[in-house]
């Protein structure tokens, strides 16, 4: 056996897993071969630092399983994304809102009962109530023009000038997209189980709590998936959960 | 009907609906129709973060001072609850203001108007790397509190609690344990690194 040989069975050897002839064979060469026993010495010296590495220190082996166990039991998703693992107790009647000022309790909805919400496609904007009053202006103003003719055509041309400039307009947020889209406000699933329960008018939508004093949702937008609503027994919070699929198969 | 008749009718109609537009435009300027001329009327609202999860059973006692430890355990079932950040800005009515949050998150809030003088119509905003998330108008009481959750961060879930109170411009916060806001978007600091 030359040097390339041995070199090669080395490891081998020296984790005493070569048998029979083979291992004689190195052991010859190894006594016989200055280069080759220097080269033994050096991967003893280093399996010895490995050891010594490796070697672990009394709590190492308890923060090593807590790594793990913290992996086997976080979701992929742990850290990112939503609709995280919901663990919620809803435990108040919800009362609808229904035209938008009357506040009349369901009476279907039961205890422990909550309102999940899909999102439905983008509906047109509802007008505010001040766009539809410079739209009434607008067309009164156009209407005068029509009757007064030409006989007062300073007053036509300053109304076709500056027609709506006294309607004030809410400044939309620059982050308002057209991804954010109005939930359907037709309950996918309240309560623990059976059939939706719960109806939530669907042009006015939201609901308040047990208190109308303490928190009322008039209207809720989301771009991500179903979401929930729910309260504490008070009234005095509201819950909007955003993000969750199937909300009762990871409950 | 003369053409003299019509013509002043509809100027007379003309006249009412720019009186009324006005009256509106007026109201939603000033962003409530029950304060009073010359004060300037403003929103305390006070936003926090709380990183719910199972890892161990505690809830940070700062939430009880809060009032919202029994909120939360009533609302949800977590064996953990942990105060993130927290932070308190008096807004001025109608202008929107931004709240800095975990987990690049963004709250923007604008205050509406203050309805029957002790209760606030709010618009708040959720956004996460400024796509809305959440987008609701919603009214709040002095006690009442709305719960923004369901984003995952550190192994648990964000709650993030928004609250409001009439206030004054100028006037000095009156919402106690109010402290500066904390980011934390690479590691969640503890607890007790909020400072009050």
């Amino acid at each position: 056996m030359n040097c390339l040989e041995t070199s090669e069975r080395l490891e081998t050897f020296h984790d005493g897993e070569l048998i029979g002839r083979e291992m004689r064979e190195v052991a010859l060469h190894v006594a016989q071969c200055a280069a080759c026993e220097a080269l033994l010495a050096e991967w003893e010296k280093l399996h010895g630092l490995l050891h010594e590495a490796w070697e672990p220190t009394p709590g190492a082996l308890a923060a090593i399983w807590e790594g793990v166990e913290s992996e086997i039991e976080a979701p992929e998703d742990a850290d990112n994304g939503w609709g995280g693992f919901r663990i919620a107790a809803a435990t108040t009647p919800l009362r609808i809102l229904r035209g938008g000022s009357s506040v009349a309790e369901q009476p279907a909805v039961e205890d422990g009962d909550e309102i999940w919400l899909r999102p439905e496609q983008v509906a047109a904007r509802r007008p505010g109530t001040a766009w539809r009053a410079g739209m009434a202006l607008a067309a009164s103003l156009f209407l005068a023009v029509f009757l007064l003719g030409d006989e007062d055509a300073g007053l036509s041309e300053s109304a076709r000038t500056k027609p709506t400039t006294t309607v004030a307009s809410r400044p939309q947020s620059p982050a308002q997209s057209a991804a954010v889209q109005p939930v359907s406000l037709e309950p996918v699933r309240a309560g623990k189980s059976g059939p939706p329960r719960a109806i939530v008018n669907r042009e006015v939508g939201g609901f308040t709590t047990a208190s109308a004093q303490h928190v009322q949702i008039h209207s809720v937008k989301q771009s991500h998936g179903e979401m929930a609503m729910w309260a504490e027994p008070t009234g005095n919070t509201a819950v909007i959960w955003v993000g969750e699929a199937d909300p009762q198969a990871r409950r | 009907m003369t053409k003299i008749q019509a013509k002043t009718t509809a100027l007379l109609a003309t006249c009412f609906v720019l009186f009324v537009t006005v009256a509106q435009a007026r109201e939603v300027e000033s962003g409530t129709g029950v304060e009073g001329a010359g004060e300037a009327p403003a929103v305390q609202v006070e936003v926090g973060t709380v990183l719910a999860s199972n890892k161990v059973k505690r809830v940070d006692q700062r939430l009880a001072g809060q009032g919202m430890q029994a909120r939360l355990t009533q609302l949800f079932r977590y064996q953990s609850y942990e105060l993130v950040t927290q932070e308190a800005q008096q807004i001025p009515m109608g202008q929107p203001s931004r709240f800095g949050l975990p987990a690049d998150l963004e709250l923007r809030v604008r205050a509406e108007r203050i309805v029957d003088s002790n209760q606030v119509e709010l618009r708040v905003e959720l956004l996460e790397k400024e796509v809305t998330m959440v987008d609701t108008a919603l009214t709040l009481g002095q006690q009442g509190r709305v719960v923004l959750g369901g984003r995952n961060h550190q192994g648990g879930v964000l709650l993030v609690w928004v609250g409001a109170r009439p206030s004054r411009v100028g006037a000095l916060p009156n919402i106690p344990d109010v402290s500066p806001p904390t980011r934390t978007d690479q590691a969640l600091v503890p607890a007790t690194a909020v400072q009050k």
